[in-house]
């Protein structure tokens, strides 16, 4: 809330917006497509922000992902697709989650 | 293994005579330097040890790995606009040798002094504004008269009717709440716009992006003269203080490098 400055954490998002999205002024030799922005930005918000407190509540599953782990066989698209999808569906999961358990806590 | 060039950003040949801090490149050993182009262009770069696919690879496969480069590229592109006029690059904008650099950049000359005019002595600011939902579609429903007087019909009509009036009028109020959300964003967003030589409007991000409880209800950018931004952050200031007690919340931030005025396309 009110006025803040570009190294704060909380602008994480716009950072990450910002630098995987913007700024396209010259083509370089090489293209790196970042196909999803939003599903990155939601994987490193988490990272980022929260893996202490994500670890106490046992909401690491990223280390578990496929898609996260360095290790991970090539994948193609579909199958990427896919796990977006799943993703998605099981962040909402554990946000429903989350918010239930705070208003169990209150 | 050859080595690339990574740029960070391209800057007024005419500002290079302040002197480039000592700054860490892309990796541990190289260090950013400068490399001027033509009389009016000069590129801020460094080199980088790695080949065009471990750079692929690490950017599909190691989110730990994008999310330090990403924020090490955002380091510096923002260090470097406090020293200079600058149009950032996106994240791994990558070459395989100077001549290349040189080529993209020649062939981009005028846009890219265009854009430097454009940017010179301004500054990118965001705001987004946050809605409690619930909140106001509380406020919505009880203060609309066109409402008022819709619930007061339904209550007369039998109880099957009764059902199918009251899903109507949800939907009503749904899209109500809609246009109450709009009409109020725009007529701030215009407000500001007002000390801004240049305003775009963004995407509303969902909840799982912002990890927010509230709905983000605008999303948007300006481009501000200097000499405005004081005027531009009481403004809204005065807008957090008036409304933020009815379920409205406010973020502003800034100053950033021009990411959003300076991507033309090549």
């Amino acid at each position: 809330m009110g006025v803040e400055h570009p190294v704060q954490s909380n602008t994480i998002v716009d950072v990450l917006e910002k630098v995987l999205d913007k700024g396209v002024v010259v083509a370089g030799d090489i293209r790196v497509g970042i196909a999803d922005v939003e599903l990155l930005t939601i994987k490193i918000r988490l990272i980022v922000s929260s893996v202490d407190k994500a670890k106490e509540i046992g909401m690491d599953w990223w280390e578990n992902d496929p898609y996260l782990s360095s290790k991970a066989a090539d994948q193609n698209t579909k199958a990427l697709e896919e796990e977006n999808k799943k993703l998605h569906e099981r962040l909402e999961q554990l946000e429903r989650k989350l918010e239930s358990q705070s208003v169990e806590t209150r | 293994m050859s080595d690339l060039l990574y740029l960070y950003s391209l800057i007024p040949t005419n500002e290079s005579n302040t002197p480039l801090p000592s700054l860490q490149g892309f990796d541990d050993k190289s260090e950013l330097y400068m490399v001027s182009i033509g009389d009016d262009v000069t590129a801020i770069v460094c080199d980088v040890a790695t080949s065009e696919e471990t750079i692929k690879e690490k950017i599909d496969q190691d989110v730990e790995w994008l999310q330090e480069k990403a924020f090490h590229h955002h380091e510096r592109v923002l260090q470097l606009s406090k020293l200079y006029t600058l149009i950032p690059l996106k994240f791994c904008t990558l070459y395989k040798s100077e001549a290349s650099l040189r080529d993209t950049v020649e062939s981009n000359y005028e846009k890219l002094k265009e854009t430097f005019s454009l940017i010179e002595g301004k500054e990118e600011w965001n705001v987004k504004i946050y809605c409690d939902d619930e909140a106001l579609r509380k406020q919505v429903s009880e203060n609309n008269t066109a409402i008022q007087a819709k619930r007061e019909e339904i209550e007369e009509l039998s109880p099957g009717k009764k059902f199918f009036e009251r899903k109507k009028m949800d939907h009503y109020i749904d899209q109500e709440l809609e246009n109450e959300k709009t009409s109020f964003c725009e007529g701030i967003h215009d407000a500001l716009n007002a000390y801004s030589v240049l305003g775009n409007i963004k995407k509303n991000w969902k909840k799982d992006v912002t990890g927010r409880k509230e709905n983000m209800a605008w999303n948007s950018v300006f481009l501000l003269p200097q000499h405005e931004v004081e005027a531009f952050i009481t403004k809204f200031k005065e807008y957090e203080e008036k409304f933020t007690d009815s379920g409205w919340q406010f973020e502003a931030s800034g100053p950033w490098p021009a990411y959003h005025f300076s991507s033309f396309t090549s």
